[in-house]
């Protein structure tokens, strides 16, 4: 009699890491966030509506959304800047600064945001000739910006920092030798090259800033209207019992933040493919 | 069109890669770099091409001193051993790229570019092939892109580092063919470097040898092979077995002077008997019986010298030697070097 032999692929365990990885994932993630929807669920359309709908909340969202991508972006461009310097030169203390690009992930929130209230408030270090240009940081919507930019700093260079290394020098001298100067040297060959990493180091950074709070809410002033920032209304909900209404908050954020993952996914997923590495 | 180097010298932090070379390269040859690894012949080239910059001495193309002169203005095509195409780019885009980049004035139209594009996948075979990724081709393929690439700014010189050290032995076989027949067509000046000297015989009009930073002989392959210029170039350009003595009745050297002798092993005769004065008695070491050529690895009697000798498969069976045996050898050419001096000294006929 034949014996069937199973086909074995050549890494074992499929079945056990799968099994763990679904487990993990529900136990915390889906769980949590479809307990999110469930309670958010306890609202009539009617009310919900009426919760969104909320000028203050509705100014919430935007100040949230605005300020994330727009730390995102500035991060996008410095986090390039600095991935580039900390990989093409070498100068004295590189290592150190090198080590400070990863500070933004090690310190609390909170010593953050204080350090950088001190710093940007009217009295502040650099505060004080901001505001002799007419120009108020910290308790404004800039402030959020500034603390969102501080926090996301890591996750361009680091993205960046190992494509950066992996570029072939001679890519770049035979571009040279074809007569591109630097300048379309770094568009036409390098940029593209980077796109990706880029994409994904915006990703991250936008992320985070959406959900962060410790930092945010020192430096903004918590006005609201004016520079108050989604979680923080989530959390002042909450502490008016006022679950579903946080919920409700919540679980638009969530979709809100989920949309644009996508998408900023799909962008990625369209540039890999247009960049085709082999 | 020609390339002339003057007195170049350079080195890589305090180590001297070359040393006051000069080399000139008459307009419309096919010139080969050969040399060992770490010679220095990339580094020339680099030089050449303008991606290094010399500690000292000139760089003349074309009757211009380029020796200030970045890698844009010297108008050569580049070709790397790894292709260094841009994978981001398929086929079309990576051999227009030097004609998009041109300055607006300069540029060519998009129809123009077009033809030119289609004109040098013709010229390399890689027709229809516009729209691949580099990702998408064999290593062959992507070299002839690369050439492509290279030939489409129409530069002065073609300059190719290594362009088949990454190919399989079949694929370059065939690339090295076609490489000259370009050649052939296009009458550029082109300079190649190859640490495989089979590769430089076969290809070059001329070879240029390179060791340890200077130029150890310039000639034709036939020159190179047959009248090396001293014991390195002799070594460097095929087997060859070394004997610590003047082996030569002709007397071309003087025995009076201390020599080493050069043999290659196909110049090396063997038979059972003994067969005139100059014969060596050795022993068999092992025996390697595959294909047209049998190699003996042979010991010299009564000495630690080991040698090798090359015959061919049909007197390898007229013979029907075995390990252990003795067997007794007669050069019929060797060359001749004084010891350590790497003079010329002429080739040897040795008769029995």
């Amino acid at each position: 009699m034949a014996k069937r032999i199973k086909p074995r692929g050549i890494l074992p365990g499929f079945g056990l890491t799968m099994g763990y990885t679904l487990v993990y994932l529900c136990l915390i993630v889906f769980i949590p966030l479809s307990l999110l929807f469930l309670k958010a669920a306890s609202l009539s359309p009617g009310q919900w509506w009426e919760i969104i709908s909320n000028p203050r909340v509705l100014a919430a969202f935007r100040l949230s959304f605005a300020a994330a991508l727009l730390a995102g972006v500035i991060n996008t461009v410095f986090g390039l800047l600095v991935g580039w310097v900390l990989t093409r030169y070498s100068f004295p203390g590189k290592r150190l600064v090198d080590g400070l690009v990863d500070l933004p992930f090690a310190l609390p929130t909170a010593v953050a945001g204080i350090v950088l209230t001190a710093v940007y408030a009217p009295g502040g270090w650099i505060g004080r000739y901001l505001e002799a240009l007419g120009v108020q940081v910290a308790f404004a919507p800039i402030g959020v910006v500034v603390a969102l930019t501080f926090i996301g700093i890591p996750f361009v260079v680091r993205t960046v920092q190992p494509v950066l290394l992996d570029l072939e020098k001679q890519v770049e001298e035979v571009s040279a030798t074809l007569g591109a100067n630097r300048w379309q040297t770094f568009r036409r060959v390098i940029f593209p090259q980077l796109l990706p990493a880029l994409i994904t180091g915006f990703a991250l950074a936008f992320a985070r800033g959406l959900g962060e709070y410790g930092s945010v809410v020192f430096i903004s002033g918590n006005m609201p209207m004016s520079t108050e920032i989604v979680p923080l209304l989530i959390m002042t909900k909450l502490e008016q019992y006022d679950y579903a209404g946080a919920t409700a908050i919540a679980a638009v954020m969530l979709i809100a933040s989920f949309l644009m993952l996508l998408v900023i996914n799909f962008l990625q997923w369209r540039s890999n493919k247009l960049h085709r590495l082999g | 069109m020609s390339i002339q180097v003057f007195n170049i010298s350079k080195s890589f932090a305090k180590n001297a890669i070359l040393h006051d070379l000069t080399l000139e390269i008459p307009t419309g040859e096919l010139v080969a770099l050969l040399g060992p690894s770490g010679s220095g012949k990339t580094t020339l080239l680099r030089l050449i091409a303008g991606l290094e910059a010399a500690d000292a001495g000139r760089i003349v193309l074309d009757g211009q001193d380029v020796t200030g002169l970045g890698v844009r203005e010297r108008q050569i095509g580049f070709v790397f051993q790894h292709y260094a195409l841009f994978r981001h780019m398929n086929v079309y885009n990576n051999i227009a790229f030097g004609l998009q980049v041109r300055p607006r004035r300069q540029r060519l139209g998009k129809r123009e570019i077009g033809q030119r594009v289609e004109e040098l996948l013709s010229l390399v075979q890689l027709e229809g092939l516009a729209e691949r990724y580099p990702a998408q081709l064999s290593g062959g393929q992507r070299q002839r892109v690369a050439l492509a690439r290279a030939l489409a700014i129409q530069p002065k010189f073609l300059l190719l580092d290594e362009p088949f050290g990454a190919l399989d032995a079949k694929v370059r076989q065939e690339l090295r063919r076609w490489l000259r027949q370009l050649h052939h067509n296009l009458e550029i000046t082109s300079l190649f470097v190859t640490h495989d000297q089979e590769e430089a015989l076969e290809v070059a009009d001329r070879i240029v040898i390179v060791n340890e930073g200077r130029i150890e002989q310039i000639g034709t392959p036939r020159e190179v092979y047959h009248s090396p210029a001293n014991s390195f170039v002799y070594r460097f350009l095929g087997r060859a077995n070394r004997f610590d003595e003047p082996l030569g009745g002709a007397g071309l050297i003087d025995p009076a002077e201390p020599g080493v002798s050069y043999i290659r092993p196909h110049e090396l005769e063997v038979s059972r008997q003994r067969i005139g004065v100059n014969c060596l008695q050795a022993t068999v070491q092992h025996v390697y019986a595959v294909g047209p050529i049998v190699r003996l690895d042979l010991k010299k009697t009564g000495t630690d010298l080991f040698f090798e000798v090359e015959l061919t498969d049909e007197r390898y069976r007229e013979l029907q030697v075995q390990t252990n045996e003795t067997v007794y050898v007669r050069p019929r050419e060797a060359k001749g070097f004084p010891a350590e001096k790497a003079l010329v000294s002429a080739g040897s006929h040795i008769s029995g």
